[in-house]
């Protein structure tokens, strides 16, 4: 065979194998990924939420730092609440903007307490992607999800012969999940999306109780 | 001379194109027929939180806002580990004594209150949480199994409440939201950890107030 013929066949063949590796030799590893949002600047989503019949709606969240802010909308009331939440000074705001009024809840010690399913680990508790959840994940892919590329993990749980699978997407823009799926022992799926995610940087003004809300209650832990 | 070599451009130039037809093939397999979503397998079990956004607000009459946070009764006369009264779920067996403030010492006992949310009755989120035993039927051990529309009752010294499920999710640890709760309406809210074994996540079951039946 001629030698041009050949090289045109290699080189030809070379760039078929580099794509099709492309799948499965991603530029990072979904460990690097999932640590790519503290990295963030600070970032943002919304998602549904549900409390009632009566209650659900769409929550905006703004995630800066330790700062936390959630404004829930109730569909069907229009009424809004506004979570400030991680507060530096160990304090978390309800508030009712339009009645501009707020209870304040206020942690004392949270660092001295135990990391279990205690309120104090809502005040402290860190990303839910860390080392403990990484060394259970039993399943990575690769793949696109609403035109994103993102890692679908998979944690699988079993007990008393039954079990309960948690399958996250996560974004490789954000390394945040972008829909997440909690499938039971009898097999029903719980799901959550993320939607319209963005990177900060975000005004610290969004983090901070405005100066004209009237603290009606104060909770004070510990 | 002439002949060959044009031939030989042609069969070049002919593998190209096919060549080049394969990658694009499988570049447009890639961008536009993505795998199909591992959640279409159960599509027919799913209990999805809605996804989009919710449809047209109704038009709401304008009158002056009422706050929703006044009148929200947290203030509480029970000491940490004080019993506060019984939850039963028939749905998954369970009867168990519920005492005040979630705490770690208090958790390892029985279900217990988290003091930031609100005491049960008319109005507010009462949040009880409980461990994912590993023990059949301890504690919040089968919590997993609730459904919408099944029964949950709280009965204290004075009132035997109702509730039915209207919502199940699952969240962060951090997130507070869930133990939210407004004047306008009475949900309890119970709250374990998910998956079992792992604890990555709460599982969370809302439930509204039906009825207040005296003792």
């Amino acid at each position: 065979m001629d030698k041009r013929l050949l090289i045109v066949f290699a080189l030809l063949a070379g760039i078929i194998g580099i794509y099709s590796g492309a799948e499965t030799i991603s530029a990072e590893s979904w460990q690097q990924v999932l640590n790519k949002s503290q990295d963030l600047e600070g970032y943002y989503y919304q998602t549904p939420y549900k409390f009632s019949n009566n209650h659900m709606g769409v929550m905006e969240v703004w995630n800066q730092g330790y700062g936390i802010r959630i404004e829930m909308v109730n569909s069907l009331s229009g009424e809004k609440m506004i979570l400030l939440t991680r507060q530096t000074e160990g304090t978390f705001y309800q508030i009712d903007p339009e009645a501009k009024e707020a209870i304040a809840f206020t942690y004392t010690d949270v660092e001295l307490l135990p990391q279990d399913l205690d309120e104090s680990r809502y005040a402290v508790a860190g990303s839910r992607f860390d080392q403990n959840f990484i060394d259970r994940v039993s399943s990575v892919k690769e793949e696109m999800y609403k035109d994103q590329p993102v890692f679908l993990l998979e944690n699988k749980s079993t007990h008393g012969g039954q079990e309960e699978i948690y399958r996250v997407w996560i974004s490789k823009e954000f390394g945040l999940p972008l829909k997440e799926e909690m499938k039971m022992a009898d097999g029903r799926i719980h799901r959550r999306v993320y939607n319209e995610m963005k990177e900060g940087p975000f005004s610290q003004e969004l983090f901070q109780l405005p100066d004209d809300i009237e603290i009606i209650e104060q909770i004070r832990f510990n | 001379m002439k002949g060959r070599l044009n031939r030989r451009n042609l069969v070049i130039v002919a593998t190209m194109l096919v060549l080049m037809a394969v990658v694009m093939i499988q570049v447009i397999n890639r961008f536009v027929d993505a795998p199909v979503p591992l959640e279409l397998e159960e599509e027919a079990d799913i209990q999805e939180e809605p996804d989009t956004e919710p449809d047209k607000v109704e038009e709401v009459e304008i009158v002056p806002h009422e706050s929703l946070l006044e009148g929200l009764s947290k203030e509480s006369s029970f000491a940490s580990g004080e019993g506060l009264g019984r939850l039963m779920i028939p749905k998954i067996d369970l009867g168990m004594t519920v005492i005040e403030h979630a705490s770690a010492a208090n958790l390892n006992r029985t279900l217990a209150r988290m003091i930031s949310s609100d005491m049960p009755g008319e109005e507010g989120n009462f949040v009880i949480t409980g461990h994912r035993m590993y023990q059949y039927g301890s504690h919040f051990n089968r919590l997993d199994e609730m459904e919408l529309g099944d029964e949950v009752f709280f009965e204290d010294e004075n009132n035997r409440y109702r509730y039915e499920v209207e919502s199940i999710t699952f969240v962060a640890p951090s997130e507070i939201w869930i133990t939210m709760g407004t004047n306008r309406d009475s949900v309890l809210t119970l709250i374990t950890c998910t998956p079992i074994a792992r604890a990555t996540h709460r599982l969370v079951v809302f439930a509204s107030l039906q009825e207040i039946l005296p003792l």
